[in-house]
């Protein structure tokens, strides 16, 4: 499995969830739900790199 | 009977201004309410927790196992069982918080004068101020990405500009510090540095870039009296002047924030939670796939609502050691 995936899990498990996005999704205009949910995605890529990168 | 001005005869101000010309009784009072509601439910949802947990992983080093797969090795196949017993054991783990987060939220629009949160959360013109001060705001509240939510929509409620509610929002979960100290003690040194490093971009960076999605707020431009839109629920800048007023407000706030949590709680999490084996696999069929597992677990990851710290257990399982031998969860 390896280090990869974990390190994309580690970010992304956490930091945003379909449930939490619904629930503001009335909050924020929808393109900047969609917007944060790429961003945290994304983020975990790099998070995945960098843990393999450092480890 | 109440006293507040409606929002909507609000003369637009730009940043909150001085105090002078406000009696400032009321003022005191609710923040005072807010404070007492706000550290009352903290101690008991996560502070008090946290602070015996801490101690628990400093002697055993363990987490014990992922919520994903509780004793398993890994996912249970599609199933109602699947969706009913991820539902419960997620429920089991938030419930104190959702209800703290549920009082304070209401307490956000109830108590607290609008303009003091304003005062911490919009910096002037500044959204990288704004994201700033949200994700600093989001250290000492430690909630999961479920419970931040009516949090959130409170603080948004109230005007809060988008990047700063953004910060607030993804900060509580990514930036815990209860959850960095577990990472630091049970993990290599590498993951609670991998955690930091792109949390803080996430928190500060991405939510001020984000921000400039939402039109209208904190232009640059502006003269001084351009001003954010005040949302239509928002309350008087000075907060509730009478008593009963706040005391409604409190439980009509409550009453909104659980009404629309519970029925989109269930749907949801059943959903994700029946899904998960599809969500998350493991093993073999994952295996030959390199970099796509990693693309595939970001978007999962992304989706997916686990408890706080839950990710911890659940990432470190997919590292490897529990999958690919004959032991038991492995106790570090």
């Amino acid at each position: 499995m390896g280090l990869g995936p974990a390190g994309a899990l580690l970010v992304t498990l956490a930091a945003l969830s379909l449930p939490s996005m619904v629930m503001v999704g009335r909050s924020f205009p929808v393109r900047v739900i969609l917007a944060m949910a790429g961003g945290v995605a994304v983020l975990g890529l790099g998070a995945a790199g960098l843990l393999v990168l450092l480890s | 009977m109440s006293n507040i001005v409606p929002p909507a005869d609000l003369a637009p101000v730009g940043s909150p201004g001085p105090l002078s010309s406000v009696p400032r009784r009321p003022l005191l009072v609710g923040l005072t309410a807010f404070a007492a509601v706000a550290v009352a439910g903290l101690t008991w949802a996560k502070w008090d927790p946290y602070w015996h947990k801490l101690f628990h992983v400093l002697a055993t080093a363990n987490l014990g196992t992922s919520i994903l797969t509780g004793k398993a090795k890994a996912p249970p196949a599609p199933s109602w069982h699947a969706a009913l017993s991820y539902t419960i054991a997620y429920g089991k783990s938030i419930w104190i918080a959702l209800v703290a987060a549920l009082l304070i939220a209401s307490a956000v629009e109830a108590f607290l004068p609008r303009r003091w949160l304003l005062a911490v959360l919009q910096r002037g013109h500044s959204r990288l101020a704004g994201s700033v001060a949200g994700g600093l705001l989001a250290l000492p509240c430690m909630m999961c990405t479920y419970c931040t939510a009516p949090l959130t929509v409170s603080i948004r409620r109230q005007g809060v500009p988008t990047s700063s509610a953004l910060a607030y929002w993804v900060g509580n979960p990514t930036l815990n510090p209860a959850v960095l100290a577990f990472l630091a003690i049970v993990l290599p040194w590498q993951w609670v540095t991998v955690r930091i490093l792109i949390g803080v971009v996430l928190v500060v960076g991405v939510t001020t870039v984000v921000g400039r999605l939402s039109p209208g707020e904190l232009d640059a431009t502006a003269s001084q009296t351009m001003v954010p839109p005040v949302p239509s629920g928002a309350t008087d800048l000075d907060g509730p002047t009478t008593l009963a007023g706040a005391g409604r407000r409190f439980l009509v706030a409550l009453g909104r924030l659980s009404v629309t949590l519970l029925p989109e709680y269930l749907v949801v999490v059943l959903l994700l939670g029946g899904l998960r084996g599809w969500l998350f696999p493991v093993g073999h069929s994952l295996a030959g796939l390199g970099v796509l597992a990693v693309l595939v677990f970001a978007v999962v990851g992304t989706l997916f609502v686990i408890p706080t710290a839950g990710e911890i257990p659940s990432s470190r399982d997919c590292w490897g050691p529990v999958w690919d031998s004959a032991r038991p969860a492995p106790c570090w």
